[in-house]
């Protein structure tokens, strides 16, 4: 049993790395996108600063101060606040009345260039974008300046809906993708699949089996040469069968010519057998006899040695 | 390919895409800043202003005049002028009780004027509107200058021989002999071009008598005024400045004047009938364009915003050639395509048609007074005080959100002068040469101030 088949490994590498991929493409797109718009509500805010930088100046001078133009531009959804701010930091125009005549710190006071920077918003303590254009107005050679908080809540829901969009993209893709690899995995494994089941088959000695795959590749030329081998074998196996019924005629015979061999050695091993026995009988009579013989020469032997003994004792010494 | 690598790749660029987008995220960035606000240091001088937007009439009078005191150096003043504002709530303070107050806090010798002002009232710390009412005012203790104050009620003379005797009362009540060097004036609503006459038979036609008729908020009749110890419901209160200091003036109503015009051929008093032989309203909503059409044919009150947006401007002959157009409001339209005015025209007068927009209204709070200014080059290190005077209805044509920034602008210009401000429904300018006009839709500002 296979621990993990080949259409899993396929169909879910093929999906996970998708789905990694996706994924990241999908943080690229949306921090890209929600970057971009930003940068036009910037820039269009930018714009909007200028010319109305542009209109304070010259209805100062003039005396004729572009109030309804400053009110539109309080009244855009994207604006927090809007104040004509004098190098002193005192609030000299604004669009909330409570902010008339405050005073503010800020390092971009006085600027000589449009500044665009990260900042929060003092009411709520929520971030912002600030952009300070200064004016052509000045006091003790510094600009006055126009102070715009711009609200990021259009990025805000612009981010929310490309998530939601790149989401719902990146979900139908992945759909599409897992049907693709799913369907390319089967591609790939049904004829494996089919090939295995036709080795199994002819491996348990279907050598008539023949794998039936025409994918016109690789696995098709596998599958070629499986039913190849099972033909060869085939052949051998029916040239084996042939050579073993003559080997077994031949053995039967053979067999037979020991057997009688075998039968007439056996007789005659009996009775050579029987020979020895009768000998071995006699030759331990015999032994008996001789052992018996023996034992009495040894006995004699002793009794001499015995007797030479006495002798010697009756022998004069010289 | 071992799969450890594989994992290790993704792992990798997992964490690499993370750290990029903190890299990416805005940094935290310091809020703007908003520095606790100050109280402005109280300066002792010949002038003092204080205000008040209490509910209780005892109590803003007891304020504003503390207010007032401490600027004056706990010195008493020889006069105030006192502005009552009528209150978001169109109700106003008890009249009585403010007179009876202002005299308790002030003493016996100090010369009062008062007068009421639609909605609220104005000094340079800014637009006071209280539930109830609200009062500024202004004294001076000034050894340069005297004052006079006169009232009478117009239920018992005619407009002209009120004036007249109104006057008089004020010349009177001053320390000083001869005339008076500029006469400030506040008069119930109605009459004002017949009471001018009569002030006018006294003074002549050199010395400016400048002001604006009493206020309300709805043209109820709740406004008033006060002379001294007197309340008049239906009157005029003169106050007699007689100085050796200088007196800027300036009067505007900022419009631009159309190409459309003609002439006065019938009218009466404030009802203008015809121009150009021609019922007056048929000319006027072809010259807006058709701005009245739906009330044309059975009358009917003219929108605010049409009204203070296109009022007429009428010719009043100067010196020689010189010609003064004063901007006159049409209210409503009457059934026989009669316009009714808020100030007086004449057959043979030349009639224009004048156009603004609420932005010109407002902006002229600060040219106006910078007008004043110059007019006799006066410095803000020698200004004394200032006296701040805009028509009602072009108050209420400026957005609700737009109009704190009236005392802005007045401030910007006096370049922080003392004044006090009133909304009235009417106004009257010194026209030189031709002598003092009651009109509608104007502003004006009175600067006194050292050499």
């Amino acid at each position: 049993m296979l621990k993990r088949g080949m259409f899993s490994k396929i169909f879910g590498l093929i999906v996970v790395m998708s789905l990694v991929i996706g994924i990241l493409i999908l943080v690229v797109t949306i921090r890209e996108r929600t970057k971009a718009v930003e940068e036009a509500l910037v820039q269009k805010n930018k714009l909007l600063v200028k010319v109305a930088s542009k209109n304070i100046e010259s209805g100062y001078y003039a005396q004729v101060l572009p109030l309804e133009t400053l009110r539109l531009i309080s009244a855009s959804e994207d604006t927090l606040f809007l104040w004509v701010v004098k190098p002193s930091g005192e609030i000299y125009l604004a669009d909330n009345p409570q902010m008339l005549g405050k005073i503010i710190d800020d390092p971009s006071l006085g600027t000589e260039r449009v500044v665009v920077r990260d900042s929060v918003y003092p009411k709520d303590g929520k971030k912002i974008k600030l952009i300070v254009q200064p004016i052509g107005i000045k006091e003790e050679g510094k600009p006055w300046s126009l102070f715009l908080g711009v609200s990021l809540e259009p990025v805000v829901a612009a981010r929310r809906t490309i998530i939601a969009h790149s989401l719902d993209f990146l979900v139908l893709t992945i759909i599409f993708i897992a049907l693709i690899s799913f369907y390319f995995a089967k591609e790939v494994t049904n004829p494996l699949k089919h090939l295995r089941e036709g080795a199994e088959t002819i491996g348990k000695g279907n050598l008539d089996y023949r794998i039936k795959i025409k994918t016109g590749d690789e696995i098709e030329e596998l599958a070629n040469a499986f039913n190849k081998m099972a033909e060869d074998l085939k052949r051998s196996y029916t040239a084996l069968e042939e050579s073993k019924k003559v080997l077994e005629i031949k053995v039967a015979a053979r067999t037979k010519e020991l057997k009688e061999l075998a039968e007439g050695l056996e007789e005659e091993v009996e009775r050579r057998t029987k020979e020895v026995r009768e000998r071995m009988e006699e030759l331990e009579k015999f032994h008996r006899l001789a052992v018996g013989r023996e034992l009495k020469m040894v006995e004699l032997k002793k009794e001499i040695k015995k007797l030479k003994k006495e002798l010697e004792k009756y022998k004069p010494s010289t | 390919m071992d799969k450890r690598i594989i994992i290790v790749v993704i792992v990798a660029i997992l964490v690499g895409i993370g750290i990029w987008w903190v890299a990416q995220m805005p940094k935290e960035e310091k809020p703007i800043e908003v520095l606790p606000e100050v109280k402005p240091k109280i300066v002792v001088g010949d002038v003092g202003y204080g205000w008040s937007v209490k509910d209780d009439p005892k109590e803003a009078v007891k304020e504003a005049v503390s207010l007032m005191k401490q600027r004056l150096g706990e010195k008493s003043p020889k006069y105030v002028l006192c502005f009552i504002g009528i209150g978001k709530g169109n109700v106003g303070y008890d009249a009585e009780e403010v007179i009876a107050e202002l005299r308790n806090q002030l003493g016996p010798e100090v010369r009062i004027h008062g007068g009421s002002s639609s909605l609220g009232v104005l000094t340079k710390e800014g637009f006071h509107i209280g539930e109830v009412g609200s009062l500024a005012l202004i004294g001076v203790v000034s050894e340069r200058m005297d004052f006079g104050v006169g009232g009478i009620s117009l239920d018992e003379l005619s407009p002209k021989e009120a004036g007249k005797k109104a006057i008089e009362l004020a010349m009177e009540n001053a320390p000083k002999e001869g005339l008076p060097q500029i006469v400030y004036m506040t008069a119930s609503p109605g009459v004002e071009e017949e009471i001018l006459p009569g002030i006018e038979e006294i003074l002549g036609i050199d010395i400016p008598i400048i002001g604006g008729s009493g206020g309300d908020n709805d043209l109820t009749g709740k406004w008033w005024g006060v002379a001294n110890d007197q309340l008049y419901k239906n009157g005029v209160v003169l106050t007699a400045v007689y100085t050796d200091l200088k007196i800027g003036y300036a009067y505007e109503h900022s419009y631009n004047v159309s190409e459309k015009k003609g002439v006065v051929t019938k009218a009466k008093g404030r009802r203008l009938y015809e121009i150009d032989g021609r019922p007056a309203a048929e000319v006027y909503n072809e010259w807006t364009g058709g701005l009245v059409e739906e009330i044309l044919k059975e009358g009917g009150i003219i929108l605010h915003e049409v009204a203070a947006f296109y009022p007429l401007a009428r010719g009043v002959k100067g010196k020689g050639e010189e010609v003064f157009y004063i901007s006159v409001m049409p209210y409503i339209v009457n059934e026989d395509k009669s316009l009714g005015l808020f100030a007086n025209m004449e057959d043979g007068d030349e009639v224009l048609l004048l156009h603004g927009t609420w932005e010109l209204l407002l902006n002229r709070a600060y040219s106006t007074p910078r007008e004043a200014m110059a007019t006799k080059a006066i410095s803000p290190e020698k200004g004394l005080f200032g006296i701040y005077t805009f028509c009602t209805g072009t108050m209420f044509a400026v957005p609700e959100t737009e109009r704190a920034k009236f005392p802005v602008f007045v401030n910007n210009a006096l370049g922080g002068i003392p004044f006090v401000g009133t909304f009235t429904l009417g106004e009257q300018i010194f026209l030189p040469g031709a002598g003092n006009r009651h009109c509608n839709l104007v502003n004006s500002m009175i600067v006194f101030s050292e050499e």
